[in-house]
């Protein structure tokens, strides 16, 4: 198995792409499956077909992101490629319309894609429009589909923090408020998750929310509950305050799933980056940076003990982790480099949710990072 | 990715607990379903999620999670470390199923079991809650249809209590009666609907239907007083509802068929009385000529033309009893002829026996209705048989009786006979084929009610009629 990665922040959509994939098929040769991250500066089609031409008629998977994830650290603007070529290698991609209309169905119609194309195993990379109304929904119909025989990693797309559209990618084309899913088989991938949050205050009920927007808190209004764990909080304020606290709610095993505050309504209902369901009990979060970094480093450790000789890292980070980090981000990447070796091919995206799981089942974390090593 | 604290753990299992015992507030199956998918995803983790049925062979599945299609390919295996199994009693033959891929611990089989116990809980009192909303909707449907035949039905209709207030009308009523709904339901009582000649029966009826309903009448007419005193002929029909001591009463205002009832009496009437003075008219002239008759034979010597006369006397005096008869009956289309036999015979024999002592008249007949149209040729029969015994029977003074029968059968016809035991009928004499006049009327009268005429001529001489009354 030959595997190539390269990225690129030239401005010209053509160029950069170019760029990004030239530098990954001097090492894999004519790929099986190329990654393909972009962020939202770029003519997603032109950056697109760029990679396309160059690849043949390799599979591309990928998403729109919140930066690209490179060894050098983090591009705001930039391509990253990782292709992958091997005679072993077996590989299907769907991509689904309709994500907002109907998650679940859009969800179990790519998982019924990936099995009628004759898989029973393997990792599928799943990347959802991660501004989409319920992902949770559409990773629970794909799982329904498709069951735990599978690993599952991935990312929501989305764009530099405007909101306002996402595109994923196949090598059918380029699509948005869709699903685009990828599996491969014939390779062995290791997937780790983990965010370094830890709860603050006592626990809280969510009494009242609708999809991603979150009502009531303790049967008052969100951000009152909020002021009331946490302290006055400058209603401008909120989102640097929201990012420093996001909600975690645990598992029966204590592992927390992390759910990202996104902006206050007129209400003082609070929006989140994930649906939060009615009734959950949960903390406010607090987290240390350095915690967040050895935590990231723990995860690399996990997936690397399994993984005999490492070909490559994909790297999925929540873009609200990485700004809350700012310039210590890169000690994050440096952490996880350090422990799977400076020299593997290492590319991934800021994302918006990730894809990954503490236990048999994936779900849709916030402020997480997932690292696939194959 | 460190091993939990206990601290940790105890929180993570308090959360857990809370958001277990919350799917008890949910109402929906298809919520209480949903939600407690996604906490066994969330919570524990759990690869494979099955509720079903299992009365079925092929299992109904009621929710599934991870199974593909729900086909269920995993293998339920009640001795696998990593799967829970968990019947729910109170729901009969639901069953839960879920497998981890790690065993279950004794931690997570306690929280698994609480959870199953708090869907099971769920499930059960959302059945209920559905059982009581289907109850709810059927007895909202049947109020609503049972309001609309009250408010539809185009009659007066109130609901009655026993201290007789009107607890609820309807628009029609509010229409017969002149006040609103406002000024009626429980403010007024029926009596002040009742005119006061009415008012101690009904009273007397709406005690008593409270006691022994089926001893009070459920239909009557009675006078009705709306809001300006105007009096209304009405139709009351009231039963009791089973079991309370509420009535339900509706009222049609009859006074319109009242109006129309008197107007066809009176018409039937005039028609009466009408009829009555054709039928005297029709005797008095038939009587006319009678008189005139007897007049005119005043001046007859001939004793032949005489009789003749006299025959036809009597016919016309026959014909104007019919009509006497008529307008003196209740019926007018219909006489007791059974009576006008017992007349018309006592008549003939005082007209034709001077020295009655001789013969005797016996008369042995029902008192019978006949229609006229059957009446007038069989009056006219019975002259000309009873004329003849008369006449014929009994020559130079001799005595004898005469019998004269009219009676119905069981079969429902008629029989009339007319017998003498006098000289006897000649023998040379076909009495269907002969000069007589007045046995030729008796034989064409007779063909026209279609009666069966024979004669015996054993004993005297005895004419027997049969026939059955024809519908006219």
């Amino acid at each position: 198995m030959k595997v190539g990665f390269g990225y690129s922040n030239l401005e010209d959509s053509k160029q950069a792409g170019i760029d990004a994939i030239e530098n990954a098929l001097k090492y894999s040769g004519k790929p099986s499956l190329t990654f393909l991250f972009t962020t939202d500066a770029y003519d997603q089609s032109t950056v697109f077909n760029s990679v396309k031409n160059a690849v043949g008629d390799s599979k591309i998977v990928g998403f729109c992101g919140g930066g690209i994830i490179t060894p050098e650290g983090v591009l705001r603007q930039g391509v990253g490629v990782l292709t992958i070529t091997g005679e072993k290698l077996h590989i299907e991609t769907t991509l689904q319309k309709g994500l907002d209309q109907n998650p679940n169905n859009c969800g179990e119609i790519a998982g019924q894609d990936i099995i009628k194309a004759g898989f029973d195993k393997g990792t599928v990379f799943v990347f959802p429009d991660g501004f989409a109304a319920n992902v949770p929904e559409a990773l629970r119909g794909l799982y329904n589909v498709m069951g735990p025989d599978f690993k599952y990693a991935g990312g929501g797309a989305g764009d530099n923090l405007k909101f306002f559209k996402t595109y994923q990618f196949t090598e059918k084309g380029v699509e948005s408020e869709s699903l685009a899913v990828a599996i491969i088989d014939g390779i062995e991938i290791q997937i780790g998750i983990g965010h370094g949050w830890k709860p603050k205050m006592d626990p809280m009920v969510i009494t009242n929310s609708e999809d991603k927007r979150v009502i009531e808190i303790n049967g008052i209004s969100a951000f009152d509950s909020y002021c009331e764990q946490i302290g006055d909080i400058e209603i401008e304020k909120f989102p640097e305050y929201g990012m420093k606290h996001p909600l975690g709610f645990p598992d029966i095993s204590g592992n927390y799933l992390i759910r990202d505050p996104l902006n206050l309504n007129s209400d003082n209902s609070i929006n989140f980056v994930t649906e939060v369901p009615k009734n959950a009990v949960g903390n406010i979060m607090e987290g240390e940076i350095p915690d967040l970094i050895d935590t990231a480093g723990q995860v690399a450790l996990k997936v690397i003990q399994n993984v005999e000789k490492p070909n490559f890292v994909l790297l999925f980070d929540c873009i609200s982790r990485y700004l809350l980090m700012g310039e210590d981000f890169e000690k994050e990447l440096e952490k996880i480099k350090e422990v799977i070796g400076p020299d593997i091919p290492l590319i991934g995206a800021l994302t918006f949710g990730e894809v990954g799981s503490y236990t048999d089942v994936p779900l849709l974390h916030n402020k997480t990072t997932v690292i696939v090593l194959g | 990715m460190n091993e939990k604290s206990y601290n940790e753990l105890a929180i993570a299992e308090l959360s857990s607990l809370y958001e277990i015992s919350s799917i008890l507030f949910l109402r929906s199956k298809e919520e209480i379903l949903k939600e407690a998918v996604e906490k066994a995803i969330r919570l524990f983790g759990v690869r494979h999620f099955l509720l079903f049925d299992k009365k079925t062979e092929d299992m109904d599945v009621i929710a599934s999670w991870g199974l593909k299609d729900s086909k269920i390919p995993i293998k339920i295996n009640q001795k696998e470390m990593n799967q829970f199994h968990f019947s729910f009693k109170k729901l009969g033959n639901l069953e839960l199923f879920m497998e981890q891929s790690e065993p279950i611990n004794g931690r997570e089989k306690r929280l698994y079991i609480m959870y199953a116990r708090s869907l099971e809980n769920a499930l059960l009192n959302s059945k209920n809650i559905e059982k009581r909303k289907e109850a709810e909707k059927a007895l909202k449907d049947s109020e609503i249809k049972y309001r609309t035949i009250f408010e539809y039905t185009g009659t007066a209709i109130a609901i009655v209590s026993k201290n007789t207030t009107l607890s609820l009308v309807n628009t029609e009523f509010e229409k017969l009666s002149g006040y609103s709904k406002e000024e009626i339901e429980n403010k007024k009582s029926w009596t002040e609907f009742v005119v006061k000649d009415d008012l101690d029966r009904m009273m007397e009826y709406h005690n008593l239907r409270r006691i022994e309903p089926d001893k009070a009448p459920s239909n009557y007419e009675f006078g009705f007083i709306d809001r300006n005193k105007k009096i209304i002929n009405a139709f009351l029909t009231v039963t009791i509802f089973p079991g309370t001591n509420n009535s339900l009463l509706s009222v049609i205002d009859i006074t319109d068929r009242k109006k129309a009832e008197d107007k066809v009496k009176k018409a039937l009437k005039e028609k009466e009385m009408l009829i009555k003075e054709i039928h005297h008219r029709v005797k008095n002239n038939l009587m006319v000529i009678s008189s005139l008759l007897n007049l005119q034979s005043q001046y007859i010597k001939d004793k032949e033309a005489l009789g003749i006369f006299k025959e036809s006397q009597s016919r016309a005096n026959s014909m104007a009893l019919i009509h006497e008869k008529l307008y003196r009956s209740t019926d007018l289309k219909r006489i007791n002829f059974g009576e006008y036999i017992r007349t018309l015979t006592t008549d003939l024999y005082h007209n034709y026996f001077i020295n009655p002592g001789l013969i005797k008249l016996n008369m042995d007949v029902e008192d019978i209705m006949l229609d006229v149209n059957t009446s007038v040729p069989l009056g006219l029969i019975v002259n000309e048989l009873v004329s003849n015994c008369m006449k014929h029977a009994f020559p130079d003074g001799k005595s004898g009786e005469i019998d004269v029968e009219f009676h119905q059968n069981v079969d429902g016809e008629y029989t009339l006979m007319v017998r003498d035991d006098g000289v006897g009928f000649p023998d040379d004499l076909d009495f269907r084929n002969t000069d007589s006049l007045g046995l030729q009327l008796v034989n064409s009268l007779t063909e026209q009610i279609e009666a069966e005429l024979s004669l015996d001529r054993s004993r005297g001489t005895a004419f027997k009629i049969k026939f059955k009354e024809q519908e006219y």
